[in-house]
């Protein structure tokens, strides 16, 4: 019944076609437009039998593996690559050993062949680029050389620095400076934070990256940033201490700093954000007195104690 | 006041310079610290969702309207607005 269903769509799409019914031959060209880029889902979503479609689709091996094996198809059908019989023998294992469905195994499968395939790599992606059915980096079957983003361009003690890891297979792993840092997925790339201590010395740091299973090193400079300075006047008792109050603030000095070595679990999830106001008070630093208070090493903001969006 | 994002509550205390004070641990070396506020509505250990209300603004310590501070990494101290203003996935 279905079949039947099936068919007599298909049959009163090419009547379609043939009356000139508008919009059936621009279904047309969007399919073969998808067919061309190699859009699947694309495909799937605009096939008569959806269903069909993607049992036939999830039944083939997975996507780069595909892609991996129309590529040396074409190319090597082309003349434009010569793989050597080493480099055939393993791309073959690969691409028949992970002949299946899932993201974990097709990962696994692109790192394989990068490492096997390094230089035939290099030419397929040249060769593509080159080609039509491949108009980005993206879009190419294997893990490529990664792109990493420092931002922003000028970093400042009391400031943030974001590094963006693009084009890479799997998560990264780094340091600034000897501490580690914490990459989390992102948009296509994995993300790590890193905050510029107020007190930082202006200079050059190490920045080192471990991506896809290789050491990539940069050297990140911090500038130098004078902050303007508040002038705060305290009550008399809170600039020359008692012995009582010295010895408070000491302990409160150590049950401070006592938070910051450990470094818990992730439970923030998508930006921070409050409602703030950039008054005078914002990115001061603060000296009572001039006299040195823990204050002072701090830089501060104004909140307003309104709504925060969820 | 209202918690910035989730984050769990490592510290309430009346500070002799700071006032009432509470900091939030988000994870991964991310905190953000509250001064001079007038009330406390979370305790020490207690789990907090981005939007609750965590204290009232105030202005102890004889001086300043309620502060937010934040620290990025393991206590490197940064300006708090840079952190608000990061747009995270």
């Amino acid at each position: 019944m279905r079949e039947g269903v099936i068919a007599s769509r298909i049959a009163a799409h090419a009547a379609d076609i043939a009356k000139g019914v508008p919009g059936a031959m621009e279904w047309d060209k969007e399919m073969a437009r998808r067919r061309k880029a190699l859009d699947w889902k694309g495909q799937i979503e605009l096939s008569i039998n959806p269903e069909r479609a993607r049992k036939l689709r999830e039944s083939q091996p997975a996507e780069g593996v595909r892609r991996l094996q129309h590529v040396r198809r074409v190319l090597l059908h082309e003349g434009r690559v010569e793989v050597s019989e080493e480099g055939r023998e393993k791309t073959d294992t690969v691409t028949r050993g992970h002949g299946d469905k899932g993201q974990g195994q097709l990962r696994i499968a692109e790192r394989q062949v990068q490492k096997a395939e390094y230089g035939m790599q290099n030419k397929i992606i040249n060769s593509l680029l080159s080609s039509s059915s491949v108009r980005s980096r993206e879009q190419l079957p294997f893990a490529v050389e990664p792109s990493i983003v420092i931002a922003p361009k000028t970093i400042f003690p009391g400031g943030l620095m974001v590094v963006t890891v693009k084009k890479t297979a799997g998560p990264v792993e780094g340091s600034f400076n000897g501490k580690h840092l914490y990459f989390n997925p992102a948009k296509k790339a994995y993300q790590a934070v890193v905050g510029i201590d107020l007190n930082a010395d202006p200079g050059t740091y190490p920045l080192a990256l471990t991506v896809d299973g290789r050491s990539i090193k940069r050297d990140v400079v911090i500038a130098r940033k004078k902050y303007p300075v508040q002038k705060l006047t305290l009550p008399e008792d809170m600039v020359v201490l008692s012995p009582e109050n010295e010895a408070r603030t000491e302990r409160e000095q150590r049950r401070m700093a006592a938070i910051w070595p450990f470094d818990s679990l992730r439970v923030w999830r998508g930006s921070l954000s409050t409602r703030c106001r950039e008054s005078a008070g914002h990115a001061l630093r603060r000296a009572q007195d001039h006299q040195q208070h823990p204050e002072e090493s701090a830089l501060g903001v104004t909140s307003l104690p309104t709504k925060v969006s969820r | 006041m209202r918690a910035p994002n989730d984050g769990v509550v490592i510290l309430v205390d009346d500070q002799f310079y700071s006032g009432n004070s509470v900091v939030l641990d988000h994870g991964q070396g991310i905190y953000t610290m509250f001064f001079h506020l007038s009330m406390f509505k979370v305790k020490y250990g207690q789990a907090v969702r981005k939007g609750d209300v965590i204290a009232f603004v105030g202005s102890t310590a004889g001086h300043g309207r309620a502060s937010a501070l934040g620290g990025a990494r393991a206590g490197a101290k940064v300006d708090p607005l840079a952190l608000i203003k990061l747009k995270l996935d």
